[in-house]
């Protein structure tokens, strides 16, 4: 059954079928974190039935995982109706919220009637005068406590998502244990992104080269990363360096259609489409996407040939075209992680003498 | 087990099917499952109107295959399906 789905996930990236989606349902949000990226433009967001509407169309374009966030999508009040329209499409449902609202009452309502496949909830730091600096809401650490709490007694899987920054970074072991206590699972993203409008303040968050050098290197960390030893990256020419617009697709509350979350180029409206099929192939934005995807790969590889760190690069194109005007550009973040993880795999590989084909690894592809 | 049961798939599970077979998710397992082009004409007929007689017609219709052989078939199939409790 798993080479089956090998198959499947191989045939959803070359012919670009995608199996995911990520629905923002509103901007609206009960936290004011400091580096959020979202950016309201103050035009009407979905109605019910326009949401309903909307899901019907990613039910007819088979798409399977579905990831309902935000903002906050618990502060809508039509959150249930839409939870429960979109299990009885059939999809696998996904929430990403910040926990806040998710007490015992709340827990079980998710549970009976969404039945998420998984609940991620943003984590901001093991104390609470640290998660409260980024929230910005006194009280909102414990929150997300007593929400995986509630969860987990409800038998739902939860992850917890942190995004790593200099007020929080020295905390990322204890945030390790936090999870591990709760029966969480936790992913740290060290790269800090602007905001969707362009607005670079929060990049001036992201941590300390030193703590990115200790990240990567320093085995006490091991199990808090992803990959216990970073892997370069393994693109076939021809190959994209991600999912962007191929494997999943992004919708926001007003309904434009992204070719995935860090993108934000829209390639149609999904209240206007009759049906995603109409622009999937079609879309200049999304052709453009996939072939740009395709190239930076291509560079990346070039680079990786050269000696250079560009082959441990997790890039993302929707981050350097919002940030450096050019989608192919190595921006700042990206490349200084990239260059502890090219050291922590070189110290790695002469203290076992292993090299990545011995060990069979490859980067995961971000296909959201 | 036998050919006048009617089964129908759990409520929970999730699924779609690409090229030709049907991948299955449910929220409390922790694998995806992905049933060959065969086995996903009889899951996605188990709706709970179908007798298995039913769609082991559809099958000995469809399908180069003796009735006794997808007999024997379809009833292992659907017992793994009952034991991975993705069926009803």
């Amino acid at each position: 059954m798993a080479n089956a789905l090998e198959q499947i996930k191989v045939n959803s990236w070359s012919r670009a079928v995608p199996m995911a989606a990520l629905f923002e349902l509103t901007f609206v949000c009960n936290h004011a974190c400091t580096f959020c990226y979202n950016c309201p433009t103050g035009q009407k967001e979905m109605t019910t039935a326009e949401a309903f509407d909307a899901l019907r169309k990613m039910a007819e374009f088979n798409i399977l995982y579905l990831t309902l966030t935000g903002g906050e999508p618990l502060v809508r009040r039509d959150f249930f109706e839409i939870a429960a329209e979109a299990r009885r499409l059939g999809f696998a449902l996904r929430i990403y919220t910040n926990g806040f609202l998710i007490d015992e009452p709340m827990a079980a309502k998710i549970k009976q009637i969404a039945n998420p496949l998984e609940i991620e909830i943003s984590l901001h730091g093991a104390r609470p005068e640290t998660h409260e600096k980024l929230t910005c809401v006194p009280g909102s650490l414990q929150k997300v406590i007593n929400a995986v709490r509630n969860l987990r007694a409800q038998g739902i899987k939860v992850n917890l998502k942190v995004p790593v920054t200099r007020d929080n970074q020295e905390e990322v072991l204890d945030m390790h244990r936090l999870a591990i206590d709760l029966g969480a699972t936790i992913v740290f993203d060290p790269v800090i992104t602007p905001r969707d409008d362009g607005d670079k303040d929060p990049v001036n968050l992201m941590a300390t080269d030193d703590f990115l050098r200790r990240y990567w290197t320093d085995p006490a960390y091991a199990g808090a990363r992803r990959e216990p030893v970073p892997v370069p990256r393994h693109d076939a020419p021809g190959e994209a360096v991600c999912g962007t617009g191929r494997t999943a697709f992004a919708l926001d509350p007003y309904g434009n259609i992204f070719p995935c979350v860090q993108w934000r180029r829209s390639a149609g409206n999904i209240k206007t489409v009759a049906s995603l099929r109409d622009i999937w192939h079609t879309s200049p934005v999304l052709i453009e996407v996939r072939r740009t995807a395709v190239e930076m790969a291509d560079k990346l590889r070039d680079t990786q040939q050269a000696g250079k760190a560009g082959g441990f690069c997790n890039f993302c194109l929707g981050v350097a075209d919002l940030q450096l005007g050019d989608p192919k550009a190595i921006y700042p973040q990206i490349q200084k992680n990239a260059e502890f993880r090219q050291q922590a795999y070189e110290e790695w590989k002469a203290k076992t003498g292993e090299t990545l084909e011995d060990t069979g690894g490859v980067l995961s592809k971000c296909a959201m | 087990m036998d050919l006048t049961m009617v089964l129908t798939r759990n409520p929970d599970a999730a699924y779609r099917i690409y090229d030709g077979q049907a991948t299955v998710v449910l929220p409390d397992q922790a694998e995806v499952n992905v049933i060959n082009p065969i086995g996903s004409l009889v899951w996605d007929r188990l709706d709970g109107t179908r007798t298995l007689g039913d769609i082991l017609t559809l099958i000995v219709e469809e399908f180069d295959v003796t009735p006794e052989q997808a007999r024997a078939d379809l009833f292992a199939f659907v017992d793994s399906l009952r034991e991975h409790r993705m069926v009803r």
